[in-house]
């Protein structure tokens, strides 16, 4: 392909960006033009306010005792949280130099959500480009993929359990396959254990990824794929060139909303592994929990929780640089 | 995009997926159909040969089991499934109401700043477990310890977010000058949104209410903690079959797995279209 | 024995005025239920059999008459018990008697053992008072108690006397301060006798091929082991994988595992801390036990490292070991031809294996772990029936009528449970076991009871998981757990912590306080 063919098909891509951006953020909906009612305060309060005291009631307020709960020393067995001392930054210095089970269960839960997110990633787009062709029984077929994530993930975490037990249906298969001294034993072994978890939350959340991708891909306009193929673009160069560029926002929208949630990961892994072996697979939620509820370390427990939080809005906020102000534009 | 036929090996590959995709599920109902002697058998077997309904009656006659001489559960699960739908329905009732009239208020009317879906973003970030105990502290002090009411409310707040934005996204799709036409006719803005609004986006209506039916019908933690003697729900009582030290009864929980997640697969199905926006915070359109 | 009371009063009248002879009396006592060993007791007592056998029953009739009066007096007519799943077969034939006689209703909740230490803290910050009694650990005492969840018993035990220390049937020493008081003040009222004995096929045994080329290799008779490396010897010597027979059933799975570590280290007569709280495992000592645990892997059974408590007595029941180490409970499992087709009457059981101290000398030490029993929540609308409660079903008496019942994993503790056990406690275990029971607990240690229990005790845990899957070096797995055992005592307060160690290292048998050096802490 010549240069100028090359720059036509970024150019191409570029403009189909904000298209699709506009077709899949909802920025062409029809509220857009005019502007907002205005002139009816009470009616405007009248919406509002239930949403916000339930809001303020329910969210703000715990969050507000948690924060002060992390600058104290309370635990239970020194009494009310009243009596409790204040010790400013303690905790969080405590966590920072000393705990070295919480930054491994940090550590630990990134690498786990970057390696889960890349998987999903991957294989829901595998999946959505796959659905891009035209086959028979696709309704139905749909809907199977997307069965996984409307399992409890309090079931899922068992039944994968019972899947991975060393005399499960995954370790026959694998005898079949390799014979019986293949058989690995699941939960004994930390990376073995680790992959269990992945597998377990990879097939739980891929079908988001193929749900979100799918409606992307659907989404994007024609006209920049027809041009891209009229320049002699091959099939591969207009996925990866023009129709990928496209899908950018929509693509940062599923990291986002899944690296949220996988940040926190606990159901699954606390019927499956509970941690183990050892804390091989203790994510951070988990160690919080244990913090929380079995040591009953409650103030140290919030601070590590504020820090979780702290780091999630970096991270999430630095993911949602590039869409930001398409995202909040779209919002109005 | 162009449209092409799938060919035998991608086919192959989707083949391979599907398997992938639903054998945990096929094990799953497998499992609560196998009598005791099945559950944890060595090599594992796939399908019971002499299926029965044993564990799914032991869920709400514990003694049921014991004909296969087992013991361990004594507690029916019917209190745990009463209390789930409950906790659900109620919650969903609420957060649906109050996320519409937000919905109306954000998509119609300029009260909230631009940063707001930040903020109730990060509201989401907060890791359960610690936000639990101020909870335990507040409904101590408001007496609605060990009550529905405390985890309704907890409930309703968490999916709040997701309900407001999933409907937004559907009151924007409105153009406003039906509702000014409405208005025209002489209603007040507020009979219009009732009577025109709300009526006009029923559809994303029900596919918001069937996702935050599933959203509450599958939190776990925050039940969890919050459960006494009085509140139980189902993941609950799931995780109760399963002990540190005494073992499993596989069979029982599967078949209350199987029955948890049967209202949240027919559900999900029957609002799929809608699934994408309602996940990603009305952010993906279709 | 309850429904006959009267006939039983009758007949302790009848003898003590000389109508009924010796013989008689001991034959219509057993007529009653009454054991042959209480009725020896009675028999003999210098101030007649109605004052013995009021003694004996005290515990109990005191109770009642608390719970009456208390029932009467309170307004909610319902006792709700905490418990641990799978504990409940031990409690449920009293249901009727409390709801019949007393008008109280009975209710149980029942969650998973380590939620039950959750939802008990959890009251000292929700206050609902939705537990009445709790059946917790020992390890929770101290926590529950400075968190003020549930109360200081000793003030009842004072006036209501539960016969805890009594030298006839009391709760064995030194299990009995061990597993119920804190700082010397009693928190809880035991109800489960949880050691941890080793059971052997008797069958294998008594073999005199297997005995012979036993013999002929190592030296010495093929029986039960005496020592740990008798017990690695003869593991090895048994082991025959190709046949799914394994050497012993031992736990490798995380939350157990700690325990096979701390017998090992009792064994050596070391204790978990020194008296200036330094923990003492990351030694000699602890480096010899995993070594010798991990020669051991070599001949336990291939899921010891899931093993819960059910999975490993089925393996053992379907006859897939030759040793098995674990709870009482697990002998009347394999004892039971329903739970253990293959070892129903093929039981040797013995103390645990003594351990070769540095003067030469056998040190046997038994390991006291968990050990459930009854507290009573601070926040309970009647807290004296709640106490009745404990004491009535933990009294010499109904105690021995509970623990006999399957469905339940209650297990001997109180010294007429294994020195004058009633005929259905000899047929739920055997008199050798009961016998073989008391001369383990006798010398058991306590587990991690003080403040900040459970995060010892899984600290301890997850190293010793770590080293034996191979994970992480031995050293490095005691040194971390060193490290994260420092770390736990200075947040939970040193000062605490000491004062309540040193409490728990005066009770224990002379043997072990000696070996320790405990004896010297003053």
């Amino acid at each position: 392909m010549t240069s100028s063919a090359d720059a036509a098909l970024t150019r191409l891509s570029r403009d189909g960006q904000t298209e699709t951006e506009d077709r899949m953020l909802g920025a062409h909906a029809p509220a857009r033009p005019g502007a907002p009612m205005r002139g009816n305060l009470g009616l405007a309060r009248f919406f509002a306010v239930p949403g916000q005291i339930v809001s303020v009631l329910v969210l703000v307020m715990p969050l507000l005792v948690a924060l002060y709960m992390s600058f104290t020393d309370w635990t239970p067995t020194r009494g009310s949280l009243l009596d409790a001392s204040f010790v400013g930054f303690e905790n969080y210095s405590e966590l920072l130099i000393y705990d070295s089970r919480f930054l491994e269960a940090v550590t630990r839960t990134v690498l786990i959500s970057v390696v889960c997110l890349a998987f999903e990633f991957t294989l829901g787009l595998g999946l959505a480009v796959l659905f891009l062709r035209e086959f028979r029984g696709k309704a139905i077929l749909f809907s199977a993929f997307l069965t996984p994530m409307m399992i409890l993930p309090v079931v899922v975490g068992y039944t994968f359990w019972m899947l991975f037990q060393s005399n499960g249906p995954i370790n026959q298969v694998i005898a079949l396959v390799a014979g019986e001294g293949a058989m690995p034993e699941w939960f004994r072994s930390a990376p073995l254990a680790i992959a269990t978890v992945i597998v377990t939350e990879v097939w739980h959340w891929t079908p988001l990824f193929f749900l979100i991708l799918l409606s992307g891909l659907n989404a994007v306009p024609e006209n920049p794929v027809r041009a891209a193929v009229i320049l002699g673009a091959s099939p591969r160069q207009v996925f990866w060139r023009v129709v990928l560029p496209m899908l950018k926002p929509v693509i940062i929208v599923a990291f986002v909303i899944r690296g949220m949630e996988v940040i926190k990961l606990f159901d699954e892994v606390f019927m499956l592994t509970r941690g183990g072996p050892g804390t091989a697979t203790e994510t951070i939620s988990l160690y919080i929990y244990k913090l929380a509820f079995n040591d009953f370390q409650l103030a140290y427990g919030a601070a590590a929780a504020f820090l979780v939080l702290i780091g999630t809005l970096v991270i999430i906020n630095f993911m949602l640089l590039p869409v930001r102000d398409q995202l909040l534009e779209a919002r109005r | 995009m162009l449209v092409r036929k799938l060919t035998w090996p991608l086919a192959f590959l989707m083949a391979l997926a599907l398997v992938f995709t639903l054998f945990p599920v096929f094990w799953i109902v497998m499992t609560a159909i196998k009598p005791p002697t099945d559950w944890n058998a060595a090599p594992a077997i796939w399908i019971p040969h002499e299926p029965t309904l044993v564990n799914f009656r032991t869920l709400f006659d514990p003694n049921a089991i014991r004909e296969y001489g087992v013991g361990g559960v004594s507690q029916a699960a019917t209190a745990s499934v009463l209390g789930s739908i409950f906790a659900s329905v109620t919650a969903t009732f609420f957060s649906i109401l109050i996320g519409l009239f937000a919905a109306i208020g954000l998509s119609r009317y300029a009260t909230m700043s631009k940063a707001t879906p930040l903020v109730i973003l990060s509201g989401r970030m907060f890791p359960p477990a610690a936000i639990a105990v101020p909870f335990v502290i507040i409904f101590s002090a408001t007496n609605v310890i060990d009550t529905y009411s405390g985890l309704i409310a907890i409930y309703v707040a968490v999916t709040l977010p997701f309900s407001t934005w999933m409907l937004k996204s559907f009151v924007d799709d409105l153009p406003r000058e039906i509702e000014e036409a409405a208005m025209i006719d002489g209603r007040s803005r507020l009979m219009a949104h009732l009577t025109v609004t709300i009526p006009l986006i029923r559809g994303g209506l029900f596919a918001t209410t069937m996702l935050i039916f599933i959203l509450n019908w599958s939190e776990f933690m925050f039940a969890l903690v919050l459960s006494y003697t009085n509140v139980t729900t189902i993941p609950v009582q799931l995780a109760k079959y399963v002990t540190a030290t005494a073992g499993t009864l596989y069979g029982v929980q599967a078949a209350l797995a199987v029955l948890a997640m049967l209202p949240l697969v027919i559900g999900g199905f029957m609002i799929q279209s809608h699934l994408a926006r309602g996940m990603t915070f009305g952010a993906v359109k279709r | 024995m309850k429904n006959n009371r009267t006939e039983i009063e009758s007949l302790l009248t009848d003898f003590d005025a000389g109508g009924v002879s010796r013989r008689g009396f001991l034959r219509r006592m057993a007529a009653f239920g009454v054991s042959a060993a209480v009725a020896n007791i009675i028999v003999q007592s210098p101030f007649g059999a109605r004052q013995a056998f009021a003694a004996i029953m005290g515990s109990e009739e005191r109770a009642w008459a608390l719970a009456k009066e208390a029932a009467a007096k309170a307004t909610k007519k319902s006792l709700t018990v905490l418990i641990p799943t799978g504990s409940i077969g031990n409690m449920t034939p009293y249901v009727g008697k409390w709801k019949n006689e007393l008008g109280i209703d009975i209710t149980f909740i029942e969650e998973p053992d380590e939620v039950v230490h959750t939802k008990g803290m959890q009251e000292a910050v929700a206050k609902t008072g939705a537990y009445d009694v709790l059946m917790p650990t020992a390890m929770s005492y101290p926590d529950w108690i400075d968190a003020g969840v549930i109360y200081d018993l000793t003030p009842w035990t004072e006036k209501y006397q539960p016969d805890i220390f009594d030298p006839q049937w009391g709760v064995v020493f030194p299990a009995s301060h061990h597993a119920q008081l804190y700082n010397g003040r009693v928190a809880g009222l035991l109800c489960d006798g949880d050691q941890i004995t080793l059971l052997c096929r008797d069958d294998y045994i008594r073999n005199p091929d297997k005995a012979k080329a036993f013999a002929d290799k190592h030296g010495y008779a093929l029986s039960t082991p005496k020592t740990w490396s008798q017990y690695r010897d003869i593991a090895a010597f048994m082991h025959d994988p190709a046949n799914k027979f394994f050497g012993s059933l031992e736990y490798r799975s995380r939350y157990y595992v700690k325990w096979m570590f701390m017998q090992r280290l009792a064994s050596k007569g070391r204790l978990w801390f020194d008296k200036d709280m330094n923990p003492t495992f990351n030694s000699d000592e602890g480096l010899a036990v995993l070594d010798d645990m991990m020669e051991m892997n070599k001949y336990l059974h291939p899921d010891a490292f899931s093993f819960t408590w059910s999975s490993n007595y089925n393996a053992f029941g379907r006859g897939e070991g030759f040793m098995n180490i674990c709870w009482p409970s697990g002998f009347k499992y394999s004892k039971a031809p329903s739970t253990g087709p293959a070892t129903s009457g093929k039981i040797a059981a013995t103390v645990m294996p003594a351990d070769k101290l540095k003067d030469g000398t056998l040190l046997y030490a038994g390991m006291f772990c968990w050990g459930y029993g009854y507290a009573v929540s601070k926040y309970s609308a009647n807290p004296e029936l709640a106490y009745a409660y404990a004491q009535w079903m933990t009294s010499p008496t109904i105690s021995m009528d509970a623990i006999p019942y399957l469905g339940g994993y209650s297990d001997p503790y109180r010294i007429n449970h294994m020195k004058q056990p009633t005929q259905r406690m000899i047929d739920t275990y055997s008199p050798e076991y009961l016998e073989t029971l008391y001369n383990n607990i006798v010398n058991t240690v306590p587990d991690f009871c003080l403040p900040g229990g459970f995060e010892y005790q899984d600290a301890l845990d997850k190293e010793i998981h770590a080293c034996m899957t191979g994970e992480k070096a031995p050293k490095k797995a005691l040194d971390d757990a060193a490290r994260s055992f420092d770390r736990i005592t200075r947040r939970v307060g040193r000062e605490k912590v000491q004062k309540s160690w040193l409490v728990l290292a005066k009770n224990l048998a002379e043997p072990i306080k000696k070996a320790s050096g405990a004896d010297q802490w003053g």
